[in-house]
């Protein structure tokens, strides 16, 4: 009998020991509870200062990209990342509009990443849960790579910094804030994956409201803003909310529209313009 | 026999004896504590040196300049350790790469000569990283004195470690700790084509090897930023530069910061910055202590005197890493915990905290 227990208690402690530990910012991106080692390495990574040492390889391939109502999109050239890394000290390099969306396809690309798709590795087998771009189409997704409207009236208006490659929202008063992300060459904004979604914080974020005030919020899939998840809308911004890791909101709601809207300006309350 | 003669035979047993035990004693083999580390099986247990430690501090310092050490089979030579240099000796290359190499027995009684090669670093934010004309009190140091050794291309060939370390003859991708087999836990076809394999942008440029590139590898010699109108001020924890004559030094402001559920205890940042009295630095030895293979020794909550040393169980750490870390591909007691792994990053790195999240916003 004491035998038995003592097996079982062994059993049990070296199971716990083998038990990933999850990270609650990372999320399904602390692939194999590796941390920032899932996509970075410190020593032996991509070269050069756009690829933000990058662990892994990355695709190089022609993507076909949606197409916009006003003829915009069409084609995205990740090879044209390649070529660019080469530069590796070029502050336009560093800031390449693309890396954001490329590095992505670097895993979410079954197609290009065939191990990542099937087995995320260790003793524990996954399976990628968003295969995205896969045989290079990504006709099929929100745009990427693409210039953000500056003149189109239904988005809201940008101001690029060629100095300091950022993109700001003009706007201040739109409730929920523009949490979503602009990349620029120092010209032109521009849309990628990481535009919506932070790849390093997949299910709480703060984002600022009206007057700059902090609106802390639940959000899912890493994306930028709140979104399908508990409305935990504060006062004022609140500690990072542990009530989000167990969201209970499974519907769209407005919430979810709101974040849509802090680019799309035209359905919502801010919107002043004329369009047919 | 009278009583004189039974003392006198008294003693001299005695003194046999005690010669005999004395003799015994000396021929007996002193206790060994085998010490492993990254470049054995072993990579937990009570290993203080890892794969440093191989000759004790003898492989890296040298305490005279002249002298000679008996490591029967080690395959370390007189010049391998740098005796042959002697203090300040300007010597050539050890495989003939240029001349002019400083040698380092002044600088932290470094027993290896310094590589005159100019470093492309990642951002070169913080100058050439050279041993020209390099100081012990320099930033630099704490970058160049690991580069002695662990860039194979300039690296004594007379290691008997498999050859240099990650040069073109010696330990490379998972051997050196560096990936890309099985990186991490991550299958070994993913990290292919990264700056440590074949294939791939990254693949004539290890960082590692004879073309002089840190490129593929995190910042070295690379600004911290300190002040507000250093770049990425703010995205980074705060630091203040604690200036004295050639001997400043760099603490982080914040003391709540704890890195992973859990590790309260441990609440602080391990990372080491150096200062040249004006500037804060990153260096190889501000994430690595080359002294720790496996167990962590840093301030807590910044509070000066207050030292964690853990060499029993918990917190663990690997590959010298300041922090607690723990790989999923480790081995002895390393427990993969990947929030406590981020957490180390984080520690610098304040944009991707949950911190900077609730101090200050989305991240953008």
């Amino acid at each position: 009998m004491r035998i038995s227990i003592v097996i079982l208690l062994a059993v049990m402690l070296m199971a716990a020991a083998g038990v990933a530990q999850i990270d609650p910012m990372l999320g399904s991106h602390n692939v194999n509870s590796a941390g920032c080692l899932s996509c970075h390495a410190p020593h032996a990574a991509l070269p050069g200062k756009g690829a933000y040492l990058w662990g892994g390889s990355i695709p190089t391939s022609t993507y076909t990209t949606y197409i916009t109502s006003d003829g915009n999109g069409g084609t995205l050239n990740a090879g044209t990342m390649t070529a660019g890394l080469t530069n590796a000290m070029s502050t336009a390099v560093a800031n390449l509009p693309m890396a954001h969306t490329v590095l992505c396809l670097s895993c979410h690309d079954t197609s290009f990443n065939t191990t990542m798709a099937t087995a995320i590795p260790g003793s524990t087998t996954k399976t990628l849960n968003f295969n995205i771009g896969a045989n290079e189409n990504l006709s099929g997704d929100h745009p990427v790579d693409i210039i953000y409207p500056t003149t189109n009236p239904t988005y809201f208006t940008v101001t690029v910094n060629g100095t300091n490659y950022t993109v700001s929202f003009t706007d201040t008063l739109y409730g929920y804030g523009h949490p979503a992300k602009l990349y620029t060459d120092g010209v032109n904004p521009y849309i990628e994956c990481s535009s919506c979604h932070n790849p390093h914080d997949q299910t709480a974020t703060v984002v600022p409201g009206v007057g700059g005030t902090l609106i802390s919020v639940c959000t899912t899939h890493f994306i930028r803003g709140q979104y399908q998840a508990t409305n935990e809308v504060a006062t004022n911004h609140a500690p990072y909310p542990s009530t989000c890791l167990t969201p209970t909101k499974t519907t769209y709601t407005n919430d979810n529209a709101n974040f849509c809207m802090s680019c799309h300006s035209y359905p919502s309350n801010q919107f002043t313009g004329l369009v047919h | 026999m009278n009583r004189k003669n039974i003392s006198n035979s008294f003693i001299l047993v005695l003194a046999l004896l005690l010669i005999a035990s004395v003799s015994m004693w000396a021929q007996t083999p002193l206790p060994t504590t085998t010490i492993t580390g990254r470049f054995s099986a072993d990579q937990g247990g009570s290993d203080a040196g890892g794969g440093h430690i191989s000759h004790g501090c003898y492989l890296c310092h040298v305490p005279h300049t002249t002298g000679t050490i008996q490591q029967p089979g080690a395959g370390l030579t007189q010049a391998a350790l740098g005796t042959a240099y002697g203090s300040g000796t300007i010597t050539t290359n050890v495989q003939g790469a240029g001349a002019g190499v400083a040698n380092a027995g002044t600088i932290y009684l470094w027993g290896q000569a310094l590589s005159p090669i100019t470093y492309t670093t990642w951002d070169g934010s913080g100058g050439p990283l050279s041993s020209s004309g390099i100081k012990v009190n320099m930033p630099a140091v704490h970058s160049i004195m690991c580069l002695s050794c662990h860039d194979g291309a300039v690296s004594d060939s007379t290691y008997d470690m498999g050859g240099p370390l990650g040069g073109p003859n010696g330990l490379t991708g998972s051997q050196a700790g560096f990936a890309p087999t099985g990186y991490a836990g991550v299958a070994s076809s993913f990290w292919t084509g990264n700056g440590g394999s074949t294939g791939g942008v990254g693949s004539t440029n290890n960082g590692w090897a004879s073309s002089s590139g840190l490129l593929t590898n995190h910042p070295v010699h690379a600004y911290y930023p300190v002040h507000t109108s250093d770049n990425h001020y703010g995205q980074y924890w705060g630091v203040t530069i604690n200036t004295v004559a050639g001997t400043s030094t760099v603490s982080f402001t914040d003391s709540s910061f704890v890195p992973y559920t859990g590790g309260a205890a441990y609440a602080g940042h391990p990372a080491r910055l150096y200062s040249d009295g004006t500037y804060a630095y990153v260096e190889c030895t501000s994430c690595h202590e080359p002294h720790r293979f496996g167990h962590v020794a840093f301030q807590v909550n910044g509070t000066s005197g207050a030292w964690v040393v853990d060499t029993t169980t918990t917190p663990t750490t690997t590959d010298y890493i300041r922090g607690p870390y723990n790989l999923p591909t480790g081995g002895g007691n390393e427990v993969p915990n990947g929030e406590q792994n981020a957490g180390f990053c984080r520690s610098c790195h304040y944009e991707k905290s949950a911190d900077f999240i609730n101090n200050v916003g989305v991240v953008k």
